[in-house]
């Protein structure tokens, strides 16, 4: 495994975030779920770290900094990834994004793939292909916290939630993510209406990872993407719920390797 | 001082359910009958109609999905009793306006009911519970913003003279906004804002509306002091009486045994306004950073306001649990003989240093229609003239207060 990441500040278009970076290689683009790239841990991005050069931002508004004041929408965190590629004149890059950060990543592709070579969603949300009552997302904001956490892992460290012992900085980063996150994916919940009618854009090969124990996202959501995309895959992660890059770091990075062909074939199941 | 008679409007049948599951938010209205909610609404609505008769005013307020208030809007019975009552203030308190969608159609409505009562009407600009983020899907994170445009685009609503104006701000668009009728009062009937922190007091003492605390009187004297040295900052004259409301559970009987019997029945509304989703009480962005930290670091323990308080004395009680008389304590409530009554509340109000407004919680829980009119009516002829007659304590000279700190 690499070196431990390492934090540093960013600032793009009056906006400041801060970013993990590791490793060297082919660019990949880590989008996060839940509070941030290393909410939780940090070994999915040693683990990308040995095969790519991995940079790993908070979105604005989760971290150490306050949400900009004119950021509304996960289009204002596309168009910032966006000109986050141009300025760091990154090419052929391996996107990847996790959950709400497969959101963003979705909403990048059908801008433009001119600095993209492969796209990696896990778990993502982003798109809702049920009927009006149906539910393609379990509502998480009405779960209890702790059956929350409980139902959106697999490994037994995560499944259990616990404030204790952590410090006030860190509660503020869990806390100012879990508001951000709200503030982008209230209403629609978790999806744009309208980004499945423009997935057909996105023309790099993709790959869709979902836990096999997911239970927050319906398998007909996923296939969607598989549908809509025209190169596109499916890899099942064996035990990993919501979050396979925290479930299963190995199986998550070994899959990511394999299909941008930087790595010996994946050992999960396709 | 005025007194406004208020009930949560309560629905306490199905409260037994609460030893396995919520009443607030999530329980399905299969358990509502609506046959009883005939009874208790109209108990209510005609309690208010009392109120009128007898010399009190009236206070409404909104929860909405929850058994623990039934009044969804406090907007139809604000209108009914426009038209039903003759000399009460109307209180809406209030419009939970952070919760709605549409602030411009909040004004028409408000205006209509200033102009039935001609001129009677008294409104909250609320940012509302956290609970009633489910039932109304508002954002929790983008609350606080959308608050201050709703508020400044009702008042410009009420206020404005000339004609259709344009609002197109970060959280409502609107292009023709004129409303009619216009608010009976001019130019537009008093605002309250109900505060639960101190730091909430500033603003609404920056803005010079009515502050209306509740709770106990701990934490309503730091959040009327508050307001009074903001004023005092802003180089205002000591504000008057009528800026502070105080809202505690009443029950008055003919006996001290009865009265405070009747006030562990009012205090149901303590008991049950903790019967809610966890989940339900911190949405995300509810609350600023800080609040939300400092809520992680109590959880799982959920204790809270309604079960743990401390008397003026420094004893701590649950106010949910224990004797009702040590609500009395800690100005959460008042209870007994109506000249017990009075000497309790006398008190309280010299403690916070005087308040213009009572909001008088008089029913709660299961205490009948019966009982409830008993105490409003030994209140309203006992107690409510020699309140009428206090007079205020010499308030604390903030202004001297902050020159002394710049020597």
């Amino acid at each position: 495994m690499a070196a431990q990441p390492c934090l540093e500040s960013l600032s793009l278009g009056g906006v400041t975030t801060d970013v993990l970076r590791a490793g060297s290689g082919r660019p990949l683009l880590f989008l996060h779920s839940g509070a941030g790239p290393d909410w939780h841990s940090r070994d999915h991005l040693g683990l990308l770290s040995a095969r790519f050069e991995v940079i790993a931002p908070f979105h604005p508004g989760f971290g150490r900094h306050e949400r900009p004041r004119h950021f509304r929408s996960v289009d204002d965190l596309a168009y910032f990834y966006l000109d986050l590629l141009e300025a760091m004149s990154l090419e052929d890059v391996v996107l990847a994004g996790a959950g709400f950060g497969g959101w963003i990543a979705s909403e990048i592709a059908v801008r433009s793939t001119a600095r993209l070579g492969r796209l990696v969603l896990a778990a993502p949300y982003g798109i809702k292909v049920g009927g009006v009552e149906d539910r393609d997302f379990v509502d998480f904001h009405m779960l209890e916290p702790a059956e929350r956490t409980r139902a959106e892992f697999v490994d037994p460290r995560y499944a259990t939630l616990s404030y204790n012992g952590k410090s006030d900085e860190e509660l503020t980063v869990l806390a100012r993510g879990a508001e951000s996150e709200a503030f982008y994916g209230w209403s629609p919940f978790m999806h744009n209406p309208q980004l499945i009618h423009w997935l057909h854009r996105i023309d790099v090969p993709t790959l869709i990872l979902r836990g096999r124990e997911d239970r927050f996202i319906t398998r007909a959501n996923h296939d969607a993407y598989l549908d809509r995309i025209a190169d596109s895959r499916m890899v099942l992660i064996d035990q990993a719920a919501s979050h396979p890059h925290l479930d299963a770091p190995q199986a998550f990075a070994a899959a990511i390797a394999e299909f941008a062909g930087t790595g010996a074939p994946a050992t999960v199941a396709a | 001082m005025r007194a406004y008679y208020f009930s949560e409007c309560p629905y306490p049948d199905v409260w037994p359910r609460s030893d396995h599951e919520y009443i607030r938010g999530t329980l399905p209205n299969t358990y509502c009958d609506p046959r009883v909610a005939a009874d208790l609404i109209n108990y209510r609505l005609d309690e208010w109609l009392l109120a009128d008769e007898i010399g009190m005013d009236i206070m409404i307020n909104e929860h909405r999905s929850s058994a623990t208030c039934i009044t969804a809007s406090c907007m139809p019975p604000g209108a009914m009793l426009a038209k039903m009552t003759q000399k009460a203030r109307i209180l809406l308190l209030g419009p939970t306006i952070g919760m709605r969608r549409d602030p411009v159609g909040i004004a028409e409505e408000l205006a209509y009911i200033d102009v039935v009562s001609r001129g009677r009407l008294e409104f909250g600009l609320l940012k509302g519970y956290p609970a009633e983020v489910a039932p109304s899907n508002m954002n929790p994170a983008s609350l606080a913003g959308r608050y201050v445009e709703a508020r400044d685009l009702i008042l410009k609503a009420l206020t404005y003279r000339d004609g259709p104006f344009n609002w197109e701000g970060e959280h409502f668009h609107y292009r023709q906004v004129n409303i009619w009728p216009r608010p009976y009062q001019d130019p537009h009937p008093p605002v309250w804002v109900t505060c639960f922190s101190p730091f909430s007091a500033v603003e609404v003492a920056n803005q010079g509306y009515v502050c209306a605390a509740s709770v106990d009187a701990n934490l309503a004297l730091a959040i009327f002091n508050t307001y009074r040295r903001r004023c005092a900052e802003l180089g205002r004259p000591n504000p008057n009486q009528d800026r502070f409301a105080y809202m505690a559970l009443i029950g008055l009987g003919n006996t001290e045994e009865e009265g405070l019997e009747r006030l562990g029945k009012v205090r149901g509304w303590t008991w049950s306004s903790g019967i809610t989703p966890p989940q339900l009480m911190n949405p995300p962005g509810a609350m600023p950073i800080p609040g939300a930290v400092a809520a992680m670091k109590k959880y799982p323990d959920r204790s809270n306001w309604a079960t743990r308080a401390t008397g003026l004395d420094g004893s701590v009680y649950n106010p949910s649990a224990d004797a009702p008389k040590h609500l009395i304590s800690s100005g959460m409530g008042f209870g007994g003989t109506p000249d017990q009554v009075f000497e309790q509340i006398k008190a309280c109000y010299t403690y916070l240093g005087g308040f213009g407004h009572l909001n008088a919680m008089m029913h709660g829980g299961d205490l009948s229609h019966e009982d409830t009119t008993d105490s409003m009516r030994l209140f309203a002829r006992e107690v409510l003239p020699r309140l009428k007659e206090l007079v205020p304590p010499e308030p604390v000279d903030f202004r001297a207060q902050i020159e002394a700190a710049r020597v």
